[in-house]
């Protein structure tokens, strides 16, 4: 249940190692860089905004190896070192040698991109049925094609008395399409007014000759010869990748490297040849981190607390033991807690594989959504996969206890004779087991309820913040008024004592309900802060606060309440597979078996989903928006992403 | 009921809206931009702006065409919202196409004045056309004052143009007194509105942030009329807007009468918007006042329920952000460092 603690880390040194020390940072993958202090300018730092020297080199390498069809993965460079110049003409060689097919490449993508844009405009002139060479030839008019956008489309009705013709041919959301003409004496004004109309010309080709139809269909025809010509040069070039994989691997991967390394530079500032870098970095790995730089002279690394710089928000990395890991998926869709919070995710974790097992409580189907999630998640790296595989253990566990394994409600009444029980101890078609099951979903529902108060209080008093963590309905206050009625009803119910007396009453209802109503001048009182001053006057304050608690009162019954549904999955489950059962004893010893795989399979996509969100419902409304926040923000640690250009 | 839910839906709808707003990462990222195209580029890829952008050709885009369409986007932003409403009595969308209306007609004024008038076409806004109350391909045609006041006959700013027709006691068209006229006009239709149609902590929050506007619109009137124009108390008394807030009686007539701008740094200094935002080192008054605006609009988005106090705070804001977005591109375009554009915008 913990967040990492961070440390602020403080770098500074000579403009000549920032390199290094970024290599080094990146190297680590445990710096969390943010924007060092002086960023905005103040005491003479000026954040560092030089072009990436590394990028153009990095991309014309891609360019190399997507035609050499050379994959660019991480290849160990050892102790390559190289400097820009060096780089530039390692990677001028590899462009050199694939220099010739990569020309002819060159000309064959400039041409077909050129044909495709040409294409695509003549294809908004489609409209017109007359041949271009007329119209660009004619002899006392100049005539201009091009886009317009809408907004001055509508505008030209304004200048009706102006001597052009605008014809549009086509038109998109923003822009339409089409060609205007003017004298040849008014061509200058006319071409001055559309410039102010922000029409943008597009130049036709020399080779676009007859109507756009005809055109267009040249220009396909030309486009398809070159695709050709060039799938051909992308063949030969492909030969040629195979040879030096290896060497131009490594290549990738230290410019790879240096280019990622650079752009970390934004996050530091300068002043007279001193770099700062500011970021955090996980308490327990300081000691390693600030080892890095025992070696360099020039750079001075040191350890502040993660609050020294009031400006930034230690970042948020959650500490969660392996089984639960998987559901930090869940609070990060939510929204990762505060540093200073607590990490909820074993809470959620438990909750969830809990209520999940409950609703879908069936051994064999379990056993399925363990073996697939965990195939899923080995192999397609899905973090959903590996949360079903641990609610399939749940599932499985409670399948044990209803006895019901694929639908078959009796397969393992053996078993449980052999262990002494005269049946199965829980047969969910019992008229007495469901109102059993209804009882204790909502008990579930009183213990989660009361558990995200629990935690809403123990966060709200670290934080000194007394109005929600004793007077709010998450708070003490709302914690004895929810539990304190729950206990007298059960007890008046189950063991017909009355606790509901003048005191109890007094003490357990009222009082917490005019804590409640008083939260915020109570607060207000603790914190020393005086002259509290209802927004609304008083009379506005009485009836807000009136319904107010009217409403928490009611969220309380509704929230308990809403756990009824896990009770009426396990019936909607159970109901379902007899469904099937009863299918398959209809369709006779041949179709038996395939309807009880199908119905399995079909009960197991739908309820699994079902279940899935639902639990998922309980968990963020009944539980995150009692004591959950959200508002932390990611640990994002340097590092090179290699591989990400093929993507 | 229905109500209520309308009401959640504008604010959970303007609070995922804000949510993708420029952050500051993404402002510093742009303020790295070397041209309008790779500003256009980084607008259309990586902002907000994404949908409203997707036609465009950053490499060709003109930078008047660039801010056309991002004005465009966040007025049909506003329009997207209260159609959620389906309302169709009187609301606050209305007026904010009134006050694009005025600002246009004024616009005009001004051009009459210059004698450019058929320039006006050029910068109008299209999708105001089909949404304003007048017609403003009309207003566009007007070659003098006189057209003007008869292609908005039967209007209320027919009524204001007229008064400040030129005479012979006054030859010219007195624009200061005329902007002052219409937006005191604007002010005042607004009130009576937000009376007529929101009720007890709606209208109490409309009221406050409508009042906070109008009262650092007022600030902003008095230093620049003292500090940059030396005007006379009167003069500076007059061009104020008849309301009051957090400001105290007090205080606006000593800032009217302060010596010099030290002794009126010091008393806007003791207000209680320096409270909420200490008054030092601000190169313009406007990027302090756009500054506590902008905390007080992001307050109230945030922390009312109330759509319409939503609605408006998230208007506010996108107008602010809107202004930051185009200082960048106006300042990327003329070549000013980035320290200093930096330094204009309101975050």
């Amino acid at each position: 249940m913990s967040i990492e603690r961070m440390s602020l880390i403080n770098i500074m040194g000579s403009i000549n190692s920032l390199d290094r020390v970024l290599e080094l940072c990146c190297n680590t993958e445990i710096f969390h860089p943010e924007m060092a202090a002086g960023s905005s300018g103040e005491k003479g730092f000026r954040p560092m905004q030089e072009e990436n020297p590394y990028s153009p080199l990095l991309q014309r390498l891609m360019d190399a190896f997507r035609m050499l069809s050379v994959p660019a993965v991480y290849s160990d460079y050892g102790d390559l070192s190289m400097d820009v110049a060096d780089l530039r003409e390692a990677v001028q060689k590899i462009w050199c040698d694939v220099t010739e097919a990569s020309k002819r490449s060159e000309e064959l993508k400039n041409s077909i991109s050129m044909h495709e844009q040409v294409l695509a405009q003549v294809n908004h002139l489609q409209g017109l049925n007359v041949s271009l060479d007329d119209i660009v030839r004619s002899k006392y008019s100049v005539a201009r094609f091009g886009k317009l956008p809408k907004d001055s489309y509508l505008k030209l009705s304004y200048f009706e008395k102006k001597n052009f013709f605008f014809f549009d041919f086509d038109h998109d959301e923003d822009y339409y399409w089409g060609v205007y003409f003017a004298p040849e004496e008014n061509a200058e004004e006319i071409e001055e007014l559309f410039a102010s109309l922000y029409f943008e010309e597009i130049k036709l080709p020399d080779y676009a000759h007859g109507t756009p139809q005809i055109a267009a269909h040249e220009i396909e025809e030309q486009l398809d010869k070159e695709r050709g010509e060039l799938e051909a040069v992308h063949d030969q070039l492909r030969e040629l990748g195979e040879g030096k994989r290896e060497e131009f691997q490594k290549l990738y991967s230290y410019l790879k490297m240096k280019n990622d390394t650079f752009a970390f530079r934004r996050y530091a500032v300068t002043a007279y040849r001193q770099f700062h870098l500011e970021g955090f970095v996980p308490k327990n790995r300081v000691d390693e981190f600030m080892d890095l730089f025992q070696n360099m002279e020039d750079v001075i690394c040191e350890v502040q607390p993660e609050d020294a710089d009031a400006r930034l928000k230690p970042p948020v990395k959650l500490k969660t033991n392996w089984f639960f890991r998987p559901f930090e998926m869940f609070v990060t869709m939510y929204g990762l807690p505060d540093y200073y919070d607590v990490n909820p995710t074993s809470f959620i974790g438990f909750i969830y594989v809990l209520l999940f097992g409950v609703m879908f409580g069936d051994l064999g189907q379990g056993l399925i959504l363990v073996i697939g999630g965990y195939l899923f998640w080995r192999f397609k790296k899905m973090q959903l996969g590996a949360i079903v595989s641990r609610c399939g253990i749940s599932s499985m566990v409670f399948g044990t206890v209803y006895g019901s394994v694929f639908g078959f409600e009796n397969l393992l009444d053996p078993m449980f004779h052999a262990l002494g029980f005269a049946e199965k101890p829980i047969d969910v078609f019992e008229s007495q087991t469901t109102n059993m099951l209804l009882i204790s979903v909502v008990g579930i529902g009183v213990i989660v309820v009361a558990s995200s108060i629990i935690m809403n209080i123990y966060l709200g008093l670290r934080k000194k913040n007394y109005e929600s963590a004793v007077f709010s309905n998450n708070g003490i206050a709302g914690l004895v008024l929810y539990l304190g009625t729950i206990l007298a009803a059960v007890l008046m119910l189950v063991s017909g004592i009355n606790l509901f007396h003048p005191l109890f009453i007094l003490l357990v209802i009222v009082l917490p309900l005019l804590l409640m109503a008083l939260k915020e001048p109570l607060a207000r009182l603790c914190e020393h802060k005086r002259g509290f001053k209802p927004e609304g006057g008083v009379a506005g304050f009485i009836m807000q606060t009136f319904f107010e608690l009217f409403e928490m009162v009611l969220s309380y019954v509704t929230n308990t309440l809403s756990f009824l549904r896990v009770g009426g999955f396990v019936l909607s489950h159970a109901g379902m597979m007899a469904v099937v059962m009863m299918l398959a004893e209809m369709v006779g010893t041949v179709g038996n078996p395939i309807v009880v795989v199908i119905g399995n399979l079909f009960v197991m996509v739908l309820e699994g989903l079902l279940v899935g969100i639902q639990v998922l419902r309980l968990v963020f409304y009944e539980t995150f928006s009692r004591f959950y926040e959200g508002d932390g923000k990611p640990y994002v640690p340097a590092k090179v992403e290699y591989g990400e250009e093929e993507n | 009921m229905l109500d209520s839910y309308s009401n959640n839906v504008i604010a959970a709808k303007a609070h995922g809206m804000y949510g993708k707003h420029i952050t500051t990462e993404q402002y510093e990222e742009l303020l790295r931009c070397r041209s309008v195209s790779e500003v256009a580029s980084y607008l259309k890829t990586q902002t907000h702006f994404r949908h409203a952008l997707e036609n465009i050709n950053p490499a060709n885009i003109h930078r008047g065409q660039l801010e056309n369409m991002l004005r465009r986007d966040a007025f049909e932003d506003y329009s997207k919202m209260y159609r959620y409403l389906n309302a169709k009595r009187e609301n606050l969308f209305h007026y904010v196409i009134m006050e694009e209306e005025i600002v246009e007609i004024l616009r005009m004024v001004l051009l009459l004045k210059a004698d450019n008038a058929e320039s006006f076409i050029l910068d109008l806004p299209a999708y105001l056309i089909s949404q304003a109350t007048v017609d403003l391909m009309a207003v566009a045609k007007v070659k003098t004052y006189d057209e003007l006041i008869e292609v908005l006959k039967g209007t209320d700013y027919a009524e204001i143009l007229q008064r400040f027709h030129p005479n012979d006691k006054v030859p010219t068209i007195n624009y200061v007194a005329c902007e002052h006229a219409f937006y005191e006009y604007f002010f005042k239709r607004y009130f009576a509105m937000i009376k007529k149609i929101y009720k007890g902590k709606t209208r109490k929050e409309l009221e406050e942030l409508l009042l906070t506007r109008i009262e650092l619109f007022n600030l902003t009137s008095i230093y620049r009329t003292k500090v940059f124009f030396g005007a006379k108390s009167t003069t500076v008394a007059r061009r104020l807007y008849p309301y009051r807030y957090k400001l105290k009686e007090k205080q606006i007539q000593n800032m009217i009468e302060a010596p010099d701008k030290e002794a009126l740094e010091r008393i806007i200094a003791s207000t209680a918007y320096a409270r909420q935002l200490p008054f030092k080192d601000y190169s313009y008054i406007e990027h302090y006042t756009n500054r506590v605006s902008y905390q007080i609009n992001r307050k109230y988005l945030h922390f009312s329920t109330n759509a319409a106090v939503v609605f408006l705070a998230y208007f506010t804001l996108s107008e602010l952000e809107l202004g930051n977005i185009i200082n960048i591109i106006e300042g990327i375009r003329y070549q000013v460092a980035a320290e200093e554009i930096r330094k204009l915008l309101i975050l």
